[in-house]
């Protein structure tokens, strides 16, 4: 089978926006389940605050306590879009590397 | 001795049985650590241990909630918790899940000065707590999740 570089580039770009998709996808899901809990998180919050159950001080600390939560589910949200980067690179280089060991066969 | 030069066929087969091989053999990029299985359990483990324990302080009647009563669970799962930092710590490429396990480990300390320094918990606070650790052990483990490789 002859090498055309343009047709393996066509079929790289492919599989590169396939994996991109894919994890965007999966960081899309990840953060709109985090956005919802938080949201169900801070209404509680402010509710118990607006209606005097805690104080400013009890208010703040849960500020911080949520800060580390958020924190914690955007370091997720970076290793998702790493792992979808290192899939989309690693597979588009096995289309280039199969196009290749392909064209020695024939 | 007799020798086999081989043909230009047999060179090409050779050269794409090469190529193969390296690309299995690391021919590829890594972004991030690989999956362990292990620390994967270790989250697991550890997510059910915290919970646990809220769900005891929960059943507890407020006038018995005590630092005292706790304290020897506040040492135990502050060790597993540094363990964990440690454990994320020594794989390469993992510097975001070491950041997230740091994070528990604060965390937990506020819990901990919170219940020495008021010497109770109370049920508005113990509640959202226990909420928030399972979000932080959730957004976790999706983390390891992600992850590839390692000994799948």
């Amino acid at each position: 089978m002859a090498f055309d570089i343009d047709t393996v580039i066509a079929d790289m770009r492919g599989t590169l926006q396939e994996a991109v998709g894919a994890g965007g996808r999966e960081m899309q899901a990840f953060a709109e389940r985090a956005l919802a809990d938080h949201r169900e998180a801070l209404a509680a919050l402010a509710e118990a605050r607006i209606n005097g159950t805690i104080d400013e001080a009890v208010f703040q600390a849960e500020i911080e306590r949520e800060r580390r939560v958020l924190s914690t589910e955007l370091f997720t949200l970076k290793i998702l879009g790493r792992a979808a980067a290192e899939r989309a690179v690693n597979d588009a280089l096995a289309v280039f590397a199969r196009a290749v060991a392909a064209a020695i066969r024939d | 001795m007799t020798t086999h030069p081989l043909s230009i066929h047999g060179v090409r087969w050779l050269v794409a049985l090469l190529l193969s091989l390296a690309l299995a053999a690391g021919c590829t990029v890594e972004y991030v650590a690989e999956r362990d299985r292990a620390v994967e359990e270790e989250l697991l483990r550890l997510a059910t241990e915290v919970d646990r324990f809220w769900v005891e302080l929960l059943d507890t009647p407020a006038e018995e909630r005590g630092y005292a009563a706790f304290r020897d669970d506040y040492n135990r799962i502050e060790s597993d918790l540094r363990a964990l930092v440690l454990r994320n710590e020594i794989r390469p490429l993992n510097a975001a899940s070491t950041e997230q396990a740091e994070l528990l480990v604060a965390q937990w300390q506020d819990s901990r000065e919170l219940h020495r320094d008021d010497d109770t918990y109370g049920e508005f606070r113990a509640k959202r707590h226990r909420d928030q650790f399972a979000r932080m052990f959730r957004a976790m483990a999706r983390g390891e999740q992600a992850k590839q490789g390692g000994d799948d």
